[in-house]
């Protein structure tokens, strides 16, 4: 009988990994802590001891929970280099902190807002450059013009039911609704690939009828 | 121009052909669009009409996409579709579509015919060959 021919990206020593146990698509390497081990990347917080900080000589209680929670509504802002994962998005870590203790972000650095939310446990990573845009086909070694590189399924995960922005592998922005997305474009004065909402089923992702 | 298909996660099958197009000068955000040959036409939400400042006017059609039934206003509209330096332009119909539950546009078959389009489903992508510059 036939072997039956899978997609390319489905077969063994393919250079095109869905179900590769970290996100691929970033840039960036995610930056492994003790925390962070300890937890899948997006896994909301319960209830955590606070840690004590200092920030341009203040003192302030953090805890990861209430970092979540002061997040929620915010849309993260572009990414210029080092971001954080909060609820499952990635935020520059000036702006996580900012939120957080209402500090100008003048009064402390990139550094140091990254190493605070990492202490709390949030996986943090830096971009690096632009996303590789080798075709899943341009090694066989024949000549392709050059193919527009797409997120991955499991960059895609954590978006199931809003809609997205996204440039070569990464997502820009996600928001229920698609007024927001190019609102959050045009504010930041970025340019996405494609938009679109990630479907949560067959229906949705192709229109097929149901039966 | 050359374009990946775009995997989708959870219990959404295999990737799809999809290609991203500019509404109407829409540049920051390209609206993608499933390569669909067995739908006749172009059909996006409504939606996109509202984002790109589009005046739908009062025509409008009765028409069934995948079961649902939904209203379709005909307009004339510019598309363009890029890659790099490369781009071309066209203004097709489009309907836009109010309910649209659907994740992508439909890219009809008549939205095909600038193009020569091959689509490598083995290797997940799908090129559109403009034939008149």
């Amino acid at each position: 009988m036939a072997k039956k021919l899978l997609p390319k990206r489905f077969e063994s020593g393919s250079d095109h990994t869905d179900s590769a146990p970290s996100r691929t698509s970033d840039s960036g390497q995610v930056a492994a802590t003790t925390a962070t081990l300890q937890r899948r990347i997006g896994e909301t917080m319960a209830e955590t001891p606070p840690k004590t900080v200092t920030i341009a000589k203040r003192r302030f209680e953090l805890r990861a929970d209430r970092v979540e929670r002061a997040l929620r509504q915010a849309l993260p802002e572009p990414i210029t280099s080092h971001y954080v994962v909060i609820c499952k998005r990635r935020y520059p870590p000036k702006q996580a902190i900012s939120l957080v203790t209402g500090l100008d972000r003048a009064d402390f650095t990139t550094h140091q807002a990254r190493r605070i939310l990492t202490g709390l446990g949030f996986p943090a990573g830096r971009r690096s450059g632009h996303a590789n845009p080798k075709a899943p086909g341009s090694s066989r070694g024949r000549r392709t013009p050059a193919v527009r590189s797409r997120p991955s399924a499991e960059t895609l995960e954590p978006f199931i039911g809003q809609w997205v922005a996204t440039k070569d592998t990464d997502v820009l922005v996600a928001a229920p609704d698609p007024r927001t997305v190019v609102g959050w474009l045009a504010e930041h004065r970025q340019q996405a690939d494609s938009m679109f909402r990630v479907p949560s089923d067959e229906l949705q992702a192709s229109g097929a009828a149901p039966w | 121009m050359k374009h990946s298909f775009q995997a989708l996660p959870g219990d959404t099958g295999r990737a799809r052909p999809v290609v991203d197009l500019v509404v109407e000068g829409l540049e920051l955000a390209p609206q993608a669009c499933l390569l669909d040959t067995g739908a006749s036409e172009i059909r996006m939400g409504r939606h996109v009409a509202e984002l790109a400042g589009i005046d739908l006017g009062d025509a409008h059609d009765r028409i069934v996409v995948a079961g649902l039934q939904t209203t379709g206003h005909p307009t004339s509209v510019q598309l363009e579709l890029r890659q790099g330096k490369e781009s071309h332009t066209w203004a097709p119909t489009v309907y836009f579509c109010d309910p649209w539950p659907w994740a992508f546009g439909l890219l009809g078959i008549g939205g095909l015919d600038p193009f020569l389009v091959s689509i490598n489903a083995y290797e997940e992508w799908v090129e559109l060959h403009p034939l008149h510059r």
